[in-house]
């Protein structure tokens, strides 16, 4: 299997008088690993669910393998091949480990859980789980449905440095097969990603390219120094 | 299976083995109160399988067995009275109607996202405005005094007493069976994570508003056959058959037996009904504030039911004497 490519065209979403994301247009190509990354309110996490169809777009399209998904409703974007981790975990607590998965997807769960570090909790209901295993439990919901892109936001939050580099050895691992998307605040997991980055702030899109250039861009510094 | 499913099972067939003795030792008028009391429960169900299943508390559902119970009683008296298939043709229409109930109303209500509380409310005001229909609509329904004269299940040969009380037992074993047996799998899971979080079940591909119109549909449909088959046997159909009260007393019996496990819907109407017998040979006329007290003692003291107590003081207990033994 193949990742999908993602590409927005001037995307936008307003709530009211606040523009929240205001004129994207970005390519995420099929098969690559690429981070969103940006201050508190610049629109990442608007962005990722008008991709998953949670809100519709205010103006733009949203074009997944060239086909128009804005619009179409969440069910039916996940049907189309589009996976996504909230920024709160979110499992299924009164379910097993392995019921949650049987539940995402009928790939094999087994090699799923191997993968994730989750066999030993598999008869565990998930509403136990730390907090860490709970953020594993749902990147694994998301790989068990074999997803051609896998939206993730946030998915290192709360985890140790140990776990974190071990999600971006994952989130690597998936190049080529699956198209990958990653919000998040930690440079060091961004930096371990070392993947084309995208930059977004007050809901436009700023900057984009290596992570390395990026991080050496002025302009993103004071952006992230409050400078900007 | 699991421990609680060999649990369930137990209580099942020790309630089925006793319901299938009781004709050969209870007189007639016991083995036709219990027949009424099992298709009570047998309402109880398909309440169960809706709130049980989903979380989502309906309020609504005596409309459903009203709308069964009236069904069969029009079809039976106003439109084909004494024709041979007027009891087959009054089932389908009785259960149809209630179908056609829960899926206009369910469509509108689940696919408008209305969940929770909201839902149990205009599941509420869906009770009244049928009760206000039935009332009202009296050229048909008979009005306040409902409609006497529905005659009795007739499949072929007329079937009363001993057989109509079998076919009851045989018909409320059968759904729970085959939904406990349709919920085990899959299925079962899927209703179970969009308790948990619907909009998670939405991201993993699962089309949540029909899994809950289907449950809904599903429900009414049970809860309409129970209503078609009780008039077939008390011979008459009143507005308190569609009444917010019943609608009150079919989720106590659901909450006594434990929500979700569908064989405690039968249980706890049947100890239900036993408790209103005992109250109302005291005082008639005490049952209602009865049932208002008894309702909010199991909310804050026993909220996942009786047997789910008496799971816990057996535990309980367990655990002091393997102590006192220690």
């Amino acid at each position: 299997m193949t990742g999908g490519e993602l590409r927005t065209e001037g995307l936008g979403r307003r709530f009211g008088g606040l523009v929240a994301v205001e004129d994207v247009s970005v390519t995420f190509a099929a098969g690559e690993v690429s981070c969103v990354i940006g201050p508190n309110g610049a629109g990442k996490s608007t962005l990722l669910n008008m991709i998953c169809g949670a809100i519709a777009p205010s103006a733009g399209r949203i074009l997944f393998d060239g086909k128009p998904v804005e619009g179409l409703s969440r069910h039916a974007i996940a049907r189309a091949g589009i996976a996504r981790k909230f920024q709160v975990p979110s499992v299924f607590g009164s379910l097993t480990v392995a019921e949650n998965l049987a539940v995402a997807g009928g790939g094999d769960a087994e090699a799923v859980m191997a993968r994730t570090g989750l066999a030993a909790e598999r008869d565990t209901r998930a509403d136990v789980l730390a907090h860490g295993k709970k953020q594993w439990l749902e990147i694994a919901m998301g790989l068990i449905r074999r997803p051609r892109l896998l939206l993730l936001d946030e998915p290192t939050a709360g985890l140790s440095p140990e776990e974190t580099q071990a999600v971006a050895d994952l989130l690597l691992s998936l190049r080529g097969t699956c198209t990958v998307v990653v919000i998040d605040h930690d440079m060091h997991f961004v930096r371990a990603l070392s993947a084309r980055t995208v930059v977004m702030h007050q809901g436009r899109l700023v900057a984009e390219g290596d992570f390395s250039a990026i991080e050496r861009d002025p302009m993103v510094r004071d952006i992230y120094l409050g400078r900007a | 299976m699991t421990q609680r499913e060999k649990t369930w099972l137990f209580i099942t067939l020790a309630i089925l083995a006793a319901l299938a003795l009781y004709p050969a030792f209870g007189s007639y008028s016991g083995v036709s109160g219990l027949r009424d009391i099992l298709l009570f429960a047998l309402f109880a169900v398909s309440l169960d399988l809706f709130w049980g299943r989903t979380g989502i508390l309906s309020f609504g559902h005596a409309t459903f067995f009203g709308a069964g119970a009236y069904g069969m009683a029009v079809m039976t008296i106003h439109l084909a009275p004494g024709a041979a298939w007027s009891s087959l043709a009054g089932l389908a229409f009785g259960v149809g109607l209630a179908g056609v109930i829960a899926l206009a109303v369910g469509y509108f209500v689940i696919f408008g996202g209305v969940r929770g509380a909201y839902f149990t409310i205009v599941t509420l005001a869906l009770t009244l405005i049928a009760q206000q229909i039935a009332i009202g609509w009296s050229s048909v329904t008979g009005g306040d005094a409902g409609l006497i004269g529905v005659p009795p299940l007739t499949l072929g040969l007329s079937i009363t007493g001993k057989v109509f009380y079998y076919l009851v037992v045989a018909v409320l074993f059968g759904i729970v069976l085959a939904l406990w047996a349709g919920l085990r799998g899959q299925r079962g899971l899927v209703l179970r994570a969009i308790e948990d979080d619907e909009r998670k079940a939405q991201t993993l591909g699962y089309n949540t508003p029909l899994h809950l119109l289907a449950v809904f549909v599903l429900s009414g449909l049970i809860a309409g056959l129970a209503g078609a088959l009780y008039v077939t046997g008390t011979g008459f159909v009143a507005p308190d058959m569609i009444a917010l009260l019943l609608s009150t007393e079919v989720i106590m019996w659901v909450a006594v037996g434990g929500r979700g496990s569908l064989i405690g819907a039968v249980a706890g109407t049947m100890i239900v009904w036993r408790l209103q017998q005992e109250v109302s040979t005291l005082s008639a006329s005490a049952w209602p504030l009865f049932i208002g007290a008894f309702f909010l003692a199991m909310v804050f003291f026993f909220p996942d039911g009786l047997p789910a107590a008496a799971q816990k003081l057996w535990t309980r207990w367990k655990g002091v004497k393997e102590g006192g033994a220690a």
